[in-house]
């Protein structure tokens, strides 16, 4: 047991530090901002830790994680019912953008409408958007991800993404 | 000619259909104006998504999440012994290192274990799992008695006793690691497997680093009183064992009674 313990936890922590922008991101997309994100990564990150016995080696250690992000936001929003609609931006990530005055109005406004966008969607909704043409996943691995057919995900996120092309470019 | 859905387009530009069918959808799109520009909105989502989150990927970790994953060090001694080990090779990079340091652990973690000397950096649930002392003691310590396990300069006491889905046998402790003023307390469940002796399957600590902001508070979990009773409840069948049926159990080497 000692042996098989201890190569268990250092893997799985390494393994969790060379995720950690995958899963900043996914939690971005569920979020209003970068701050948000990063406690709801925090708190990801402690719960799999004193969980990570549970996790077996083999099976997707990304997917378990999503998993546990998508979960820790769904308890949030049960559990704290205020709704917030004024949306922080990422100011300092606009300001780095002055290559010509055109494209920082540009640039600022594709930022800003996208993520307010997303903030009109439904988590499950922003989830499967974020597992598919944010981090690359199949309809398959996202379904299996999220615990839900690939039929309500291929249905859902053409749904989710013609939507949010209409918020964006309107 | 049957109506192409959006779900097929958005296959189609995702990669997703066979060749038969990408085909198909190829040879119709050449001929079909209104299809293209069905196709092209669900690229453009794409590709605006990208840029609207490309900042994770862009920007180095924040130091905060490194030290939740890591603990007190983020750059703990295996970084360190394989960035040394790596440096002494032809090639150095980083992954290869990371991995060298953990690989190592096993023929090191031998010798450092039975010299009784723990490495700083090494984590606590690490440390408890490969303890002899700690098996021993959830083999045969009454809940509510309080035994001090000299390694770990820690108070053991098992809180209680009770079976999982599988009805394996599984203990609930708390360790008072420097008991006194400034002592921590950390909890979790041990299990015990046929013939295999105790895993470690729960193992909750408080965070000893002072992060200067509301860390995660922002998300505790929904009902949170102490996560390691939550998680005895949601593993629990039946109720936890009496006194006297903890009390056979390990008088009988914990086998099952009849």
């Amino acid at each position: 047991m000692a042996r098989k313990m201890r190569h268990g936890a250092c893997a799985f922590r390494d393994e969790l530090v060379t995720l950690l922008p995958r899963l900043r991101r996914f939690a971005l997309s569920l979020c209003r901002n970068m701050e948000e994100a990063d406690d709801l990564v925090q708190a990801a990150c402690e719960r799999a830790l004193a969980r990570q016995h549970q996790w077996r080696p083999g099976s997707r250690l990304d997917s378990w994680l999503f998993r546990i992000i998508y979960n820790l936001m769904l308890d949030r929003k049960k559990s704290m019912r205020h709704k917030n609609p004024h949306i922080p931006l990422d100011e300092e990530r606009l300001a780095a953008r002055t290559i010509n005055g055109v494209r920082t109005l540009e640039a600022r406004w594709q930022l800003e409408s996208v993520m307010a966008a997303m903030e009109r969607l439904r988590q499950q909704e922003r989830a499967i958007i974020s597992l598919v043409c944010l981090d690359g996943m199949s309809y398959r691995e996202a379904a299996d991800t999220l615990q839900i057919p690939v039929g309500t995900v291929m249905s859902r996120l053409a749904r989710a993404r013609k939507r949010l092309h209409a918020l964006v470019t309107a | 000619m049957q109506p192409i859905s959006d779900e097929t387009i958005m296959a189609y530009v995702d990669g997703e259909l066979d060749q038969e069918e990408a085909e198909q959808i190829a040879r119709a799109l050449e001929t079909d104006p209104e299809l293209r520009d069905r196709a092209r909105l669900f690229r453009e989502s794409t590709a605006m998504l990208r840029e609207a989150y490309s900042r994770p990927l862009e920007e180095e970790v924040p130091e905060r999440l490194l030290r939740t994953v890591r603990g007190r060090m983020t750059r703990s001694w295996t970084d360190r012994l394989g960035e040394f080990l790596a440096s002494l090779l032809p090639r150095k990079q980083p992954a290869f290192a990371a991995a060298l340091g953990c690989v190592l652990i096993l023929g090191l973690g031998l010798i450092l274990y039975f010299s009784s000397f723990p490495p700083a950096g090494m984590d606590r649930a690490s440390r408890l799992a490969g303890s002899n002392a700690f098996s021993r003691a959830l083999e045969t310590l009454p809940s509510g008695r309080r035994l001090l396990l000299q390694e770990f300069h820690s108070e053991l006491i098992v809180l209680r006793t009770f079976q999982d889905r599988e009805l394996r046998f599984c203990r609930q402790f708390e360790m008072i690691h420097d008991p006194g003023p400034g002592e921590t307390i950390s909890g979790g469940i041990a299990c015990r497997n046929q013939g295999d002796g105790w895993s470690l399957v729960f193992f909750h600590e408080p965070a000893r680093i002072d992060t200067g902001n509301s860390g995660s508070a922002g998300f505790e979990l929904a009902g949170s009183g102490d996560p390691v009773d939550a998680e005895a409840e949601a593993m629990r069948t039946g109720p936890p064992l009496t006194p006297e049926q903890e009390a056979q159990l390990i008088a009988t080497g914990w086998e099952m009674t009849p």
